[in-house]
Parts: C-alpha cells; sequence; structure tokens
C-alpha cells in the first residue's frame, strides 16, 4: 500500500494515537495512524484495564471525570463493545496512616466532583471482599470501573477506518523531515506521509520520535507486570487496589483474577515476565486476600508503561516546533484518560483550543 | 476402556481398586491412575459443562495442559483430572460453569 498524504499523521497505534485519530476523522480531518507493530499492543493492550477517577490529584481527577462519561457510551459511539462495567473501584487501608490519608484525599476528591466517593469501614469491605482484618478501610467510587483493554482500542482503530482514516500497522516510522521548524513528511519504510501536523502518541517510545525533531520528552520507561489466575466464581467484583505499594487486583468478566504489583523503572524496552515478580505480587496479595491462595496462576503478561519526571502526563503543541504535538508520559494511569486525552487533542488540531485548560500540561514545563 | 499393559508405565493387573463417588454414584479405580481414566474406564465422557454456552467438555489433551477435562473434586473447582491420581473415598463431581 503506497501511503497517501493526509493532513494529520498520528504516531503510535496505542489509545491515546487511536482516540485522538478517530475524534479528529469525526471533525472531518484526513487522518493517518503509524503504529510500529499491531493496534494496542503494547502498553494499551497489557494493562489492567481500570477506569478509574478516584485517587487522582483534582486536575486530573476532573479530566478523568470527562473520561468516565465518554466511556459510559463508548460502545454506541464506536458501534463495538469495549468490555466498560462500572464495578466500583476500591483503595484499601492498611495502615492508621493511610486511614487518615483517606479521609483527607476524600474530601477533596468530592469538593473536586466525585461526590459518589463513600468511606467504608474494614467490616464494610470484608462484607464486600474476602480480605484479611488487616484491611483497616477502604475509599470506595461506585462509578468507576473496568474495560476491555484489547477491544477498546480495536474499537478506536475500526472507527477510524469507519470515518474514512487510514490505520497503518506494522509501519515503523525511521525519519521525521521538517521544513522550516514545521512537520513536512513521516518517513516509513512503506513510503513518505506527507503531513504538516504530527502528534507523537508512542507512550514509552516518544523519546525516539522527539530525537527525530530535536526535541527533548523526558519519559523513563517502566515494566509492569501482571499475573492472570485460573477462572473462578466471582470473588471480587471491584477493581482494587492496595497502596503503599501493595499492588491491585481485578476480576474480569470471564472470572480470570489478575494481579498487579510489579512495576519498576527499566532501562530497555525488555517485556518478560519476571520470577521475582511472580513471588512477590503473589505473597503481597494473598497477605490481604489469603482465600486466593488456592488459585492457581496460568500465565503473567508485561507491558512497557512511560513515566515522565512529575507523574503527569505531556499534552500540546511543541514550543518552537508548530504542528507537533505530544500526548504521551501516562505514567500508569493512562487507559482510562485515553477517550478524554484522544477528544482533547482533536480539538487542540482541529479548533486550535481545548474545551478544557490543558496549557499546564505542555512540554515546556520541564524546559524552566 | 484401560490400557492395561503400558510399555512405560507397566501392568495395571494387581493394582488396587480404589471406590471413590462420581456425581452421588460409587465408581471403582485402580490405585494410581488418574480420575480421568478411571471415569473414562467406568463410561464417562462429559466431565463439565462450560460457563457461557453450557456446551459439554471431556478428556481432550491428557496431559494437563488444556484444562477441558476440570471437575470439581473434594469440592475444590478447576482441577485437572487427568493429571489427578484417584484415591479411595474422593468425591468427584461434573462441573458447571466456575464450579462453585
Amino acid at each position: 500500500m503506497k501511503p497517501n498524504n493526509a493532513e494529520v499523521v498520528v504516531i503510535g497505534g496505542g489509545i491515546m494515537g487511536c482516540a485522538t485519530a478517530y475524534y479528529l476523522a469525526k471533525k472531518k480531518v484526513r487522518v493517518t495512524v503509524v503504529e510500529r507493530s499491531g493496534i494496542g499492543l503494547e502498553a494499551s493492550g497489557n494493562c489492567g484495564g481500570g477506569v478509574r477517577q478516584q485517587s487522582r490529584e483534582p486536575y486530573m481527577l476532573r479530566l478523568a471525570r470527562r473520561s468516565a462519561a465518554l466511556w459510559l457510551h463508548l460502545d454506541k459511539e464506536l458501534e463495538f463493545d469495549v468490555g466498560y462495567r462500572r464495578v466500583g473501584n476500591m483503595f484499601l487501608a492498611t495502615t492508621p496512616e493511610h486511614v487518615e490519608y483517606f479521609h483527607e484525599r476524600m474530601e477533596y476528591e468530592r469538593e473536586a466532583g466525585l461526590v459518589e466517593l463513600t468511606f467504608l469501614t474494614g467490616d464494610q469491605v470484608r462484607e464486600r471482599i474476602p480480605v484479611s482484618k488487616e484491611v483497616l478501610a477502604a475509599t470506595y467510587c461506585p462509578t468507576d470501573g473496568i474495560a476491555n483493554p484489547m477491544r477498546a482500542v480495536v474499537a478506536y482503530a475500526r472507527g477510524i477506518k469507519r470515518l474514512g482514516g487510514t490505520v497503518m500497522t506494522y509501519t515503523p516510522v525511521t525519519g521525521i523531515e521538517m521544513k522550516g521548524g514545521k512537520p513536512y513528511a513521516v518517513v516509513t519504510p512503506k513510503g513518505e506521509i506527507r503531513a504538516d501536523t504530527i502528534v507523537l502518541a508512542a507512550g514509552a517510545w516518544t523519546p525516539e520520535l522527539g530525537k527525530m525533531i530535536g526535541v527533548s520528552i523526558p519519559i523513563q520507561p517502566n515494566r509492569s507486570q501482571i499475573l492472570v489466575t485460573e477462572r473462578v466464581a466471582p470473588m471480587v467484583v471491584p477493581f482494587v487496589a492496595i497502596p503503599g505499594g501493595g499492588g491491585y487486583l481485578t476480576q474480569r468478566p470471564d472470572g480470570n483474577i489478575l494481579l498487579g504489583y510489579h512495576s519498576r523503572p527499566v532501562d530497555n524496552y525488555d517485556k518478560r515476565s519476571t520470577w521475582a515478580a511472580y513471588v512477590i505480587t503473589a505473597k503481597n496479595i494473598t497477605r490481604i486476600f489469603p482465600s486466593l491462595k488456592n488459585l492457581t496462576i496460568i500465565r503473567a503478561f508485561a507491558g512497557i508503561t512511560e513515566f515522565t519526571p512529575d507523574t503527569r502526563p505531556i499534552f500540546g503543541e511543541i514550543d518552537g516546533k508548530p504542528g507537533a504535538y505530544v500526548v504521551a508520559g501516562f505514567s500508569g494511569g493512562g487507559f482510562a484518560l485515553g477517550p478524554v486525552f484522544g477528544l482533547l487533542m482533536s480539538e487542540l488540531i482541529a479548533e486550535g483550543r481545548t474545551s478544557y485548560p490543558m496549557e499546564e500540561l505542555n512540554l515546556r514545563r520541564f524546559s524552566a | 476402556m484401560r490400557i492395561e499393559e503400558h510399555p512405560i508405565l507397566g501392568s495395571l493387573k494387581n493394582r488396587r481398586i480404589v471406590k471413590f463417588e462420581y456425581d452421588g454414584r460409587e465408581i471403582e479405580g485402580r490405585e494410581g491412575e488418574p480420575i480421568a481414566a478411571a471415569l473414562m474406564a467406568a463410561g464417562v465422557r462429559t466431565f463439565r459443562y462450560t460457563k457461557r454456552f453450557y456446551q459439554p467438555r471431556g478428556i481432550y489433551c491428557a496431559i494437563g495442559r488444556c484444562t477441558d477435562c476440570m471437575m470439581v473434586v473434594d469440592g475444590v473447582p478447576n482441577v485437572r483430572t487427568c493429571v489427578t491420581p484417584v484415591r479411595d473415598g474422593m468425591k468427584v463431581e461434573t462441573q458447571l460453569g466456575y464450579g462453585k
């Protein structure tokens, strides 16, 4: 396939790239997504699938709330089942310090709009999920939930094609040509794609794209590992997080329980599972959920997430490179935010402004 | 159906008979053989029903990989009967879905 020219080329076929391209195509922009491998095969497709609003700073919480509203109708929007279920999200407290912090957090989170956030005592938690006495309390958000990571990203990619956009998989970007400080063409082994607007949405690989246009993007890859148990009858309905490095778990609609714990900075992009992660994840999570001890782990997987120095994402046009945009650096919490960041990026590109103030997420905050 | 003489595993003759319960009825097995082998010999072909479409499943790979032969054994669901030796007094049940 000889690539056609486009108005916008989005580099990266994860949830950020595909959502951005989808909403651009909906705004009648001629858009092409270029993806080095397949759709959603990196962090987007290898995550826990949580769609959470709680436990975010007020600014990000308001964005997550907008995203949750988009998720609610995403099946209809994309004409595809993305597996979104409002199963709730629980943060467990195992120390008095956690409990105190939860009260504080609840106050500002409710003020920021998360009015349904509730406090549960240890016994109230044990009525809902099989946790040990170690759990003292929890914050519970009933409007949080889960989605199917693989289906969600594929749904966006299908939507792009339905609206006349182009999705090129197994097409690595080998160079970006600039003219007068502006994007001119994206170079791939299948040919050049002329475009004066580009979006860098390659997750942990975004710094490599930055280098091609002489921009430093401070993103550190992390390897996040997940274990998968055999299928069992529903035992943990909400998505459960154990703060203080305790990990998280979520039971998928098919019955498998995903256990996530091990997220560490890596200096390469190796996403193999490690024995150390198996041991530490199983140990930590079964301490809180003793009844999981009898379950068999049937497989494990890992994904490469991307962390910024302040753990906030990077969003916006790059200073001095008009027409070059970045949406990356979600620091392990990006899947839930895909819809809203895609929508806002499409607004910024197609209309020149966003319906939510996004200036403080610009890359320039790191150059001061 | 039972392999009485096996080139590697040896002979089944003179093995002790064990008795276990299968969905409420008593079945005989030979000590050391998997639950699945005893059930096959007793004419049982359906070991479980799938969760979503309620389809029957039985022995498929017979080496502990495919999980088609899972049953509820002594109250524990998802037990791979092809690699779990049969024992006296065991309670084996057809697994429905998750087998709660």
